[in-house]
């Protein structure tokens, strides 16, 4: 059973003189527990079909199914509950706050949860920092870590909900080779041991090979 | 929840310092001048001691006369003691009722064979030391059967006690009050004259000198304060009053004169707004007045402010949008955003009503002049300035300052596009 579905997605893109069409009748269909990565030319809209199933942003037209659950008519309070519960992100440049230490960049999607107290959200937020092995580092600035160690805060901290869904926009991009592959390993071991779904964009021919299957864009349109 | 709403401000504060320091100034800066406002209208009208039971005190400082055929010809003063006696002496309603000199006289006090003193004088009741709560350091107050013998006794205050007698402990001792002999009672803390009607550095039995009627002895210079058990029976007691002036009217008609009330006694906020005794006082026109000057000091500052609270928000945005990425609701995001300001408001509240206590202690001669025949100038002290009221209007401000600074960014932060905002467009 498909737990990501997109069908007919379109998404255009409007300015006053300018309108550009990012996505074009873009079908795919992604099962429970697949590793799949998204490839694709600069500006072709990866990240955008990314967006569009991280509910991040809204298709232009076509409908957007997770985990059984139609996107489209979602009020704010519904669609952030369903990315706090379902969705887990991480980015290219990881996006960790600076001014908070690792631990509370971690702990962040549990502040959004309710039910959780303070001392179940740290509980949560170190049991994945040792899983990515950076419980040493907890109390230490976003700014003292290596980049390869940011990445896994970032790791760490889509982990801290438990999703059933990792999506990530070029997680290796900003990191060197050793790092990149330790961070691939950090992905394939989610996939493989938690049988978590990933979805992954990137430009890396190796990387892309480690997943279960490419889903290819050019110029907005699904190639096979 | 709120660990970490503090533990985000506080970090805020450590990464924008600059903007930051410069957000807490103008707060603070706003806060402190609303708050000296606050603070010249505070002191005529909260509770401090003396005037510990100001919110259950009527007023009469003054009253108004009309010529019965020719009521374009209106005489107001301080009356005499025979119409205080009439129309107030009567009141059954109150807890007590005190005639005194309606303001203070001067007089030179000397102990023989030394340099005299000038001092402010107040002559009274013996109920005035039941409706004003003095500390008696030594000593006690005159009573009735001193102030209706006529004696010549005075309670002094430490200060013109120190002056005379090189000590406070003056009860009993024997002064010149404007050569006339008189026998210290007691000895009572120095009084600011902010204090209004309690304030004085000696006081005699008002029947101890002559009080100077006028107007067929029905003016004078005495005036009168009720204490009424409750504030609910304030109108109850004006009624009672009422009765009596239409009753002791009749008394006097022989004089072609008649008394009008001007809907007195006050409460102590309508006579804090006194201007003139042939006027009846508009005290709601003062307060709309009052709150528009707040309005304007928290307005102008909260335009700046909220321009350095958007630049705060902008360096910010990728922040926001990945707590919105993470399940951050746009009623959160801007509940959150709304609670950090406040901190930070309230932060610059609490710096702001500090200044204003200590610019209030430091130049409490210029902000609180009165004039008085002695020109003694006024004291301040921490309990009329710190009350209940004012440090509840300075939260209050800082709500509304906070309201208005941070309202629309924090809006316009949480309205923006999660993918712009993590992107930095």
């Amino acid at each position: 059973m498909a737990i990501i579905e997109l069908k007919e997605v379109n998404k255009v893109f409007r300015t006053d003189e300018v309108e550009t069409q990012a996505l074009e009748n873009v079908n795919i269909s992604i099962a429970k527990g697949e590793f799949v990565s998204i490839m694709g030319p600069s500006g072709c809209g990866k990240s955008t079909l990314l967006n569009i199933i991280g509910l991040l942003d809204t298709p232009t037209s076509g409908t957007v199914t997770i985990n059984g659950t139609m996107a489209a008519n979602m009020k704010d309070s519904a669609m952030a509950a369903f990315r706090n519960a379902k969705l887990g992100f991480v980015f290219q440049s990881f996006h960790l706050i600076n001014s908070l230490n690792v631990l509370d960049n971690v702990e962040l999607p549990l502040l959004y949860r309710h039910g959780l107290s303070g001392s179940e959200r740290t509980a949560r937020a170190k049991e994945v920092l040792e899983r990515v092995g950076l419980s040493h580092r907890m109390y230490h600035r976003p700014s003292q870590l290596s980049g390869g160690q940011c990445q896994r805060v970032a790791i760490a901290r889509a982990l801290a909900g438990n999703p059933e869904i990792i999506l990530a926009d070029e997680p290796t991009g900003n990191l060197d080779s050793r790092m990149g592959a330790e961070v691939m390993q950090l992905l394939g071991e989610l996939n493989s041991q938690d049988g978590r779904t990933i979805v992954m964009v990137t430009h890396n021919d190796d990387q892309a090979a480690l997943t279960d299957r490419i889903i290819r864009l050019y110029d907005g349109r699904q190639v096979m | 929840m709120i660990k970490q709403l503090i533990k985000q401000t506080l970090a805020q504060l450590r990464s924008q310092r600059m903007l930051t320091a410069v957000s807490i100034i103008g707060s603070a800066l706003s806060i402190f001048l609303i708050m000296v406002v606050v603070m010249l209208h505070q002191v005529q009208v909260a509770p401090f001691a003396p005037v510990s039971n100001r919110p259950r005190m009527l007023h009469a400082d003054w009253a108004s006369m009309q010529v019965i055929d020719a009521p374009q010809y209106c005489s107001n003063g301080p009356i005499s003691e025979k119409t205080a006696k009439s129309q107030f002496g009567k009141l059954t309603i109150p807890e007590a009722v005190t005639i005194c000199n309606s303001e203070t006289r001067p007089a030179n006090l000397q102990v023989p064979g030394s340099k005299s003193v000038g001092s402010d004088l107040r002559g009274t009741d013996e109920q005035y030391w039941t409706v004003f709560d003095f500390t008696f350091i030594d000593g006690k107050p005159y009573n009735k059967a001193d102030v209706d013998s006529k004696l010549h006794v005075a309670v002094i205050d430490r200060s013109t006690a120190r002056l005379l007698f090189g000590t406070e402990k003056a009860a009993g001792r024997e002064f010149l009050m404007n050569y006339v002999p008189y026998t210290v009672a007691g000895v009572v803390r120095d009084v600011s004259v902010l204090a209004d009607g309690a304030f004085s550095h000696v006081w005699v039995p008002y029947t101890s000198f002559d009080q100077g009627e006028w107007l067929s002895n029905l003016m004078g210079s005495l005036c009168v304060t009720i204490l009424a058990k409750s504030p609910d029976d304030f109108d109850a007691i004006r009624a009672e009053y009422e009765r009596n002036v239409a009753e002791y009217n009749k008394e006097i008609s022989s004089t072609g004169w008649e008394f009008i009330t001007r809907n007195r006694p006050y409460d102590q906020e309508k006579n804090a707004s006194v201007i003139a005794a042939n006027l009846e006082p508009d005290e709601k026109a003062d307060r709309r007045t009052r709150w528009i000057i707040y309005a304007i000091l928290l307005i102008v500052p909260a335009i700046n402010l909220s321009g350095m609270t958007e630049s705060r928000m902008r360096r910010r945005v990728e922040e926001l949008g990945v707590r919105r990425a993470f399940g951050c609701t746009r009623a959160q995001l801007l509940a959150q955003l709304f609670s950090e300001n406040l901190l930070i408001t309230i932060l610059s509240g609490l710096i702001g009503w500090l200044a204003s206590i200590g610019f209030a202690f430091l130049f409490s001669n210029f902000l609180f002049s009165q004039s008085y025949n002695t020109g003694t100038q006024p004291f301040i002290e921490l309990n009329m300035l710190v009350q209940p009221s004012t440090f509840g209007l300075a939260i209050l401000f800082c709500f509304i300052l906070n309201f208005l600074s941070s309202s629309f960014p924090a809006w316009k932060a949480s309205r923006a596009n999660i993918v712009n905002a993590i992107n930095k467009h």
